[in-house]
Order: C-alpha cells, then sequence, then structure tokens
C-alpha cells in the first residue's frame, strides 16, 4: 500500500467517524433527550481534518480545481514550464502555512477543545503542520518527475463536483 | 492591495494554478504590499477557521447519500419511474428525463453528480427511442441544474456558510423554482416534440406503474424525509445530511441489496476526495474573503452600484448580469464564496431579501455550467455522449432560454423563492 493509499484510507475513515458523529447528534438530542455538547465540535474538528488530508493526498495527482483552457493553448515546454513555477509557488506558500501551523500548534499545545477536554487545539494545528508537509512533499515530487519527463497530468474532472 | 488581490488572482487562475491556491497566493501578496505586519500564523488560522461552521459538514454527507444511493442502483428506477410518469407526453423520454432529475435532485444536491450518473442511463434510452442525440444532450444538460435548485443543494449550504443566512429557509426557497424549471424544460420539450414528431411512450398498464412506482417509492421519499425533518424542527439541514446517508445506507443494503463491502469503501474514498477539493477551496476563500475585506473592496463596490441605482430589481439585475458573465468563467462554489460577501451587503441595502437573492445567485451560477469555456456539465455530457466539445455547446445554448426566463420570473417576483420559507417558517426578522 503507497502513502497515497493509505492516506485516503484515512480520509475514508475520518468521514466514516464525522458521519457517526453527526448521527449520534441526532440520537443524543431527539432520541435520548440529551443534547451532546462535544459532537458538533468533533464533527468540525473531523471536517477540517477531511479537508487538509485530503487537500494533501489529491496534490499528488494534482486534482484540485483549476482553470486550464489557456494553458493548453501553449506548446509542452511551455506548459512544463508554467507548472514547475506554479508548484514552485505553491511550495513557498505552503512553506509560509506550515511555519504559522506550527507556531499555532506549539502555543496552543495545551489548550483544549472546550466541550472535549482530551483533544487539544495544538492537535489539529499539527495535523495541518503535517499535511502541509505532505503537499510540499507531493509538490517536490511533481516537480522531480516534470523534469526528468515522467509526470503524468490526471484528469481534474474525476475530483470536481 | 485591491490590485495585487484581484491582478493577482486572475493571473494565477489563467496560469493553472489550482483555485484555492490563487486565492491563497493572491491573499499573501496583497497583505504584503499592503504594508501591515504579516505573520504566518495567520494563514492556518484563518483557513482553518472559515471551515469551523457545521453547516458545512451537510457537504461531504450529501454527497456521500447521492453516491450511494447511485451505487444502489436507484437511477435506473427513479428514471423508469419517470418514464411510466410521463412518457406517454409528446416526446416523453425527454420529460421523462427532466422529471427524473427534479426527483434525484431530491437525494443528490449537485448539478454535475446528476448529469455524470443519470445522464448516462438517460441518454442510452434517448438513443435506443430514437431521438436526436443532440436534443437529448441539450435536455440532459438542462435538467442536471434541476439539482442544486431543488433542495437538498450542496451550493445554498455553500452561500448560506458565505452569507449567514439559513440552509432550511434557502432549501425551502428552491423549492418553488425547481418546480417552475422543470415546467419550463417540459414546455420546451412539448414545443420541440410537436414540431419535429419525436416519439412518446405508450400509456403504462396500472399494473407497470404500480410497479415502477413501488421499485422507485423509496428513494423518492428522501427528499419528504428530509424536508418534514428540518421544517419540523427535529434535525438541522446539517443532521439531515446524515439522516440521508442513514437512509442511502439502509435502502442500498437492505432493501435494494446492492451494495457490497467493496463499493462502500470507494464510495467514502470518492467522496472524501472530493469533498476535500471543495473544502480546500472554502478554506482558502475564507483567507480571500478576510483580506477582500480588509481591502476595502466590498465598500468601494457597493458604492459604486448604489450611486447607480437604489432600485431593488435594477441593483439585482445588475448583479445577475455580472453574475451570469462570472459563471461562464468560474466554479459555482468559488463564485459564490468571493461575491456573496460582496453582493449580499449591496442587495440587502436595497432591501432585497437575502433569501431570494441567495436562491436567485445560485440559478444564475448554475447557467454557468451550461455556458462556454468552463461549463462542467458541458464538459461531463463531451465526455459520456461521444459528441464534440462545440457540438454539445451548440446544442445546449437553446436550452439556456426556458432556464433564463425562470431567472427572470423569481427575479422579478420574489415572493417565489420567499413565499414557502416564510409560509412555513414565518418572516424572518
Amino acid at each position: 500500500m503507497t502513502v497515497k493509499n493509505a492516506l485516503e484510507k484515512l480520509n475514508a475513515l475520518i468521514l466514516l467517524c464525522m458521519f457517526c458523529i453527526t448521527t449520534l447528534t441526532v440520537i443524543f438530542r431527539s432520541v435520548l433527550s440529551t443534547p451532546a455538547s462535544w459532537s458538533e465540535d468533533l464533527a468540525q474538528l473531523s471536517f477540517i481534518l477531511l479537508v487538509f488530508v485530503g487537500a494533501a493526498t489529491v496534490m499528488e495527482d494534482e486534482g484540485h480545481i483549476r482553470i486550464t483552457t489557456l494553458v493548453e493553448r501553449f506548446g509542452p515546454r511551455t506548459r512544463r514550464a508554467i507548472r514547475i513555477v506554479n508548484r514552485l509557488l505553491m511550495i513557498t506558500f505552503m512553506v509560509l502555512f506550515a511555519k504559522g501551523a506550527w507556531t499555532n500548534a506549539m502555543f496552543n499545545w495545551e489548550v483544549d477543545l472546550g466541550t472535549v477536554d482530551w483533544i487539544q487545539i495544538g492537535h489539529m494545528y499539527m495535523s495541518l503542520f503535517v499535511c502541509s508537509l505532505l503537499m510540499i512533499l507531493y509538490l517536490t515530487l511533481n516537480i522531480v518527475r516534470d523534469i526528468k519527463g515522467t509526470y503524468q497530468q490526471s484528469d481534474r474532472l474525476n475530483a470536481t463536483i | 492591495m485591491i490590485f495585487v488581490l484581484t491582478l493577482g488572482m486572475l493571473v494565477l487562475l489563467l496560469a493553472g494554478m489550482p483555485v484555492a491556491m490563487a486565492m491563497a497566493l493572491s491573499s499573501v501578496a496583497a497583505l504584503l504590499v499592503s504594508g501591515m505586519p504579516f505573520n504566518p500564523t495567520i494563514l492556518s488560522t484563518k483557513m482553518q477557521f472559515g471551515l469551523q461552521n457545521f453547516v458545512l459538514v451537510g457537504i461531504p454527507l450529501f454527497i456521500l447519500a447521492a453516491k450511494l444511493m447511485n451505487t444502489a442502483g436507484i437511477t435506473d428506477r427513479i428514471f423508469r419511474f419517470a418514464g411510466t410518469m410521463v412518457g406517454f407526453l409528446p416526446g416523453g423520454l425527454g420529460h421523462s428525463n427532466v422529471v427524473a432529475s427534479l426527483i434525484f435532485s431530491g437525494m443528490s444536491g449537485a448539478a454535475v453528480v446528476d448529469a455524470a450518473s443519470l445522464g448516462q442511463i438517460e441518454l442510452e434510452a434517448m438513443k435506443k427511442a430514437g431521438y436526436p442525440k443532440k436534443f437529448s444532450v441539450a435536455i440532459t444538460a438542462g435538467s442536471s441544474t434541476i439539482g442544486p435548485i431543488f433542495p437538498p443543494s450542496i451550493p445554498m449550504i455553500v452561500f448560506s456558510f458565505a452569507s449567514g443566512e439559513s440552509v432550511g429557509r434557502l432549501f425551502l426557497g428552491g423549492v418553488v423554482p425547481g418546480l417552475l424549471m422543470t415546467l419550463a424544460l417540459m414546455t420546451i420539450i412539448t414545443i420541440r416534440a410537436r414540431k419535429e414528431n419525436l416519439p412518446r411512450e405508450p400509456f403504462p398498464t396500472l399494473a407497470i406503474a404500480t410497479r415502477s412506482f413501488i421499485d422507485a417509492l423509496l428513494p423518492m421519499l428522501t427528499p419528504v424525509i428530509l424536508l418534514s425533518c428540518i421544517w419540523s424542527g427535529i434535525v438541522t439541514p446539517t443532521e439531515a445530511a446524515a439522516v440521508a446517508v442513514c437512509y442511502a445506507l439502509l435502502i442500498g443494503l437492505f432493501v435494494m441489496r446492492e451494495l457490497s463491502f467493496r463499493q462502500l469503501v470507494h464510495v467514502f474514498v470518492e467522496t472524501a476526495k472530493e469533498s476535500a477539493v471543495i473544502g480546500f477551496v472554502i478554506a482558502a476563500a475564507s483567507l480571500f474573503g478576510w483580506v477582500l475585506l480588509r481591502s476595502g473592496m466590498t465598500t468601494h463596490i457597493a458604492d459604486v452600484m448604489l450611486a447607480f441605482s437604489q432600485d431593488p430589481l435594477i441593483v439585482l439585475l445588475i448583479i445577475s448580469v455580472f453574475l451570469f458573465a462570472i459563471g461562464c468563467f468560474l466554479d459555482s462554489t468559488i463564485a459564490i464564496l468571493i461575491f456573496a460577501p460582496i453582493f449580499l451587503p449591496v442587495a440587502m441595502s436595497v432591501g432585497i431579501d437575502p433569501i431570494h437573492f441567495g436562491v436567485a445567485m445560485v440559478l444564475n451560477l448554475m447557467l454557468g455550467l451550461l455556458t462556454p469555456p468552463f461549463g462542467m456539465v458541458l464538459f461531463v455530457m463531451t465526455h459520456i455522449s461521444g459528441l464534440k466539445f462545440d457540438e454539445v455547446v451548440r446544442a445546449t445554448l437553446p436550452i439556456l432560454v426556458p432556464l433564463i426566463a425562470v431567472l427572470m420570473l423569481i427575479i422579478v417576483f420574489p415572493v417565489l423563492v420567499t413565499g414557502l420559507p416564510n409560509m412555513l417558517m414565518g418572516v424572518a426578522q
């Protein structure tokens, strides 16, 4: 199993947890008449994780929504150059993002979620930090693949609603 | 700052940069040139904060429910049932196509999902029955836009997130426009069918009608269950999405018995991936929106528009023309996230109801799915029909006429949108 496959399965698991938590919210309130204060916070936290873990996974296929109509009119060499410049810019952003996420993680390491005392806000920022490192890794790998000539662009339609 | 923000994003978008990254990078560039102190912690803070909204949890869950229903073979049953209901009318399968989309929209909420799943079955059936391929493509593309208008609707959830308006009211506000779109498309089909003598299905026997009704009954109950749960206050719209998933799982696993474990895993993986793509754009849009607000651009645009006219109808028409043009180039989620915070305050300042504005905005942007160069439904239709992209575009353009007519109707008569939510949930304060 590749890292990407493992991440995909992990994200599917996060989605399953999010679904269970949201369902529990309804059961606790409507069936057991004891509203669960923790469930909304946990569902939101799982959504944040789902988005960032998923964004890192999709980064390898470069399946994020993009407009390619203009770029597709250029020749293969120009397209490759644009792709590399784009990735370098994205890496720059992700480095800044990772730096900020790390600082936030350290700053909030002892701060709990409020409704769930065993989850710290710092844990959430740490997962954002890890995901940003993964994105940097995948972007760098794709630059290397492009330079070597082994890069293959994926079909973005599959990842678009 | 405004210049760097807008020009930066435009250049990056045209250079093929992922939309989320284009938003995030132009926001960073605008912050750097503004001269304000820049702290990288703001990036992760704003982006995760944008996702900290319980309403957004509904997006992956509604996608999951639609995918589960689709994998369980429900789309086939819905199309068969629609055929027995309206197939005997002139241009029968065209009507079935539209009615099936209306029923399917009660569980999907996304046009591309409708076009890609139901579209294949519809095109195949229409081809077998001898309908012109271009006509079939046009109707399938047009009918798929009902999905995001009729509840539940993913773009409405996104609008609710961007504007802070009630998802329940937005869902209810989309019911009448969704039905009007259905009627408008069916009218066009009848006119074409009479003119070109298109085939119609035989009138169904009672046994066939009953059989197809029973087959499609459970999936058809989805929107009824969801709306009644939301309306009665048992669940919030986000929780309704979880109820929809439970219901889809029950039908798929125990009634239809067509969902295997392997299929379930695949559906969960794909849903997580698609949700992450949308969520990442939302996260970046939160950062972008924050910078946009600091740049003063929203106030500037409001001043310019209000100096031009303060008549609600004219303001809404101007915004609609702008959004229609934008919809041709930008994905609806992104357009809502960028422009709802800009235009909604302008609309509200001249007395336009936010629910009316939201539904009109979503309907308007859905038309962008059918217009070149970036109409996603056009890409899907090209993919599944085997026609060339320009052939699909030429075939689909006439179908925009009835849909634009519905848009105009709801712009001029706000009660068509606000009537139902006001009646069932009371007038908003």
